[in-house]
């Protein structure tokens, strides 16, 4: 009993040392989402067009972010361009995540695009709507109820993925653990806590976005 | 008027159409009649600038059919196509005012009335308000015609209309076009219905192969068509 009530009180200690900084991570995470889903649907619409110029800048600008470890990323970004842009950990990370996250982003998205049936175009095009609408009526409406579930899968990957900016030292969940754990040495019970916290952090999210999904359902 | 002049149109080395010339005169009603594959989708799909072709020219009341041009042509021509194309984001009375409000930047008002009193004319007054609603092909094709009236345009081009509707639809919905005859409309129907293109047209255009085989009046085309193939095709359709 008496074990029991110790263990609880270090959990308790520990939950409340690191709620704090959710706000963090829950930023990083919310904003650099936001900029890649910009950037990969500028992206999409770039490997969609009908400018050689444009879907080859793109197909390059995605393989290449693919192909190299977020991880390394954010090294390079920090380190490396941090120096010369004077960039600090936050904006070098958001700067980071959002880049990366952005060409698997533009994958989605311009798999969503192509789905659409091309009558739908026709028929946009018939009632004299043009490229730009067509897009923005038509065809992102209907590829949007269609990518998002792959883009909500997206987010959630983006929230864990926050977790290795802890490296270059911004103070967000994962770096917040480490700093409990080296002033009090309950690695068992840290580690465990900081793992339930993103636990329930993804989880409420996958609600939220199952909860979208069903009200932008096309019948 | 549509003057088609001497137009071709390959999709690689498919031919499509080859050196094909027509008059639409105003209010005429035109069918294009003749077996699969033989160009009908594609001369209309022309006529409307969803496709350019390769040679040729298309004027819309004088203005040559452009790239630049195609957006002002398709305000005056109204197509609908086999697969009625709905927009499914939409609901059916935003499927007939969004082409209103962005195109022609009506006021939403303005557009529902428009759309409200389109979609009572093709006998769809339940269904104005209705949201996710499940349409049987005939309302859905109904629909698709109230759409590409909405902008008022002086031509309408269909494209096989009644070809996945089932008896009892194809009936409603060509009781649309017989009611849009009647008010002098413009129109170019590719069709298999003879009997209705017999009925409702000024002209039929026979074609086989990307061309314009036989053109006359209904009764001389079904009555004493002169071309082997118009007369081969004809058999056919009678005997099924
Ligand atoms: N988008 C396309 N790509 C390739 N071939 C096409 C395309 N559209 C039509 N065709 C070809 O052009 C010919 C004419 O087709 P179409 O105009 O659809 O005839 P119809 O409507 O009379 O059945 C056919 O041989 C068809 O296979
Ligand atoms: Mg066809």
């Amino acid at each position: 009993m008496e074990i029991l009530v110790k263990e609880l009180t270090v959990l308790v200690n520990i939950f409340c040392f690191l709620v704090p900084v959710i706000p963090v991570t829950l930023k990083i995470a919310v904003v650099s989402f936001i900029l890649a889903l910009i950037l990969g649907l500028i992206v999409a619409l770039m490997k969609v067009s009908h400018f050689g110029i444009f879907k080859l800048t793109a197909r390059v600008y995605v393989d290449v972010i693919r192909g190299i470890p977020l991880l390394v990323q954010i090294f390079f970004i920090y380190f490396g361009l941090g120096k010369i842009l004077n960039l600090e950990q936050l904006p070098a990370s958001i700067l980071a995540i959002s880049i990366c996250y952005s060409a698997y982003l533009g994958e989605i998205i311009r798999a969503g695009i192509e789905a659409i049936p091309k009558g739908q175009v026709d028929a946009s095009r018939s009632l004299g709507m043009n490229t730009y609408q067509t897009m923005r009526y038509i065809v992102l409406p209907q590829a949007f109820r269609i990518v998002l579930p792959p883009i909500s899968n997206e987010f959630i990957a983006c929230l864990k993925d926050t977790s290795l900016v802890s490296i270059i030292g911004l103070r967000e969940l994962t770096r917040a653990g480490r700093e409990y754990y080296s002033q009090y040495f309950v690695d068992f019970e840290t580690w465990f806590m900081v793992g339930l916290i993103y636990l329930a952090m993804t989880v409420a999210l996958s609600k939220v976005s199952h909860f979208i999904e069903t009200k932008y359902k096309i019948t | 008027m549509i003057l088609i002049d001497n137009i071709s149109k390959y999709f690689g080395n498919t031919v499509a159409l080859e050196n094909v010339s027509c008059e639409i005169r105003t209010s005429e009603i035109t069918a294009v009649i003749g077996p699969s594959g033989g160009g009908k989708t594609t001369l209309l799909r022309c006529i409307n600038g969803l496709e350019l072709p390769d040679s040729g020219e298309i004027s819309v009341d004088g203005i040559v059919l452009t790239k630049k041009t195609a957006g002002i042509i398709r305000k005056e021509v109204g197509m609908v196509f086999q697969q009625f194309n709905l927009f499914p984001h939409l609901s059916v009375l935003r499927n007939v005012t969004i082409a209103q409000q962005v195109v022609k930047r009506k006021k939403t008002i303005e557009a529902e009335e428009t759309a409200s009193s389109l979609l009572q004319k093709v006998g769809l007054e339940d269904k104005i308000t209705c949201y996710h609603c499940q349409l049987s092909g005939g309302q859905q094709q109904r629909v698709a015609i109230a759409r590409a009236l909405a902008l008022n345009p002086k031509i309408m081009l269909f494209d096989e209309p009644t070809s996945n509707l089932d008896p009892e639809m194809t009936k409603e919905v060509l009781n649309v076009i017989r009611n849009l005859a009647k008010e002098g409309m413009t129109m170019i129907i590719a069709s298999h219905e003879m009997g209705f293109a017999q009925e409702v047209a000024n002209k039929i255009l026979f074609m086989d192969n990307g061309t314009i085989v036989e053109e006359g009046t209904p009764q001389e085309i079904f009555n004493s068509p002169k071309h082997d193939r118009t007369i081969r095709f004809l058999s056919k359709i009678i005997r099924c």
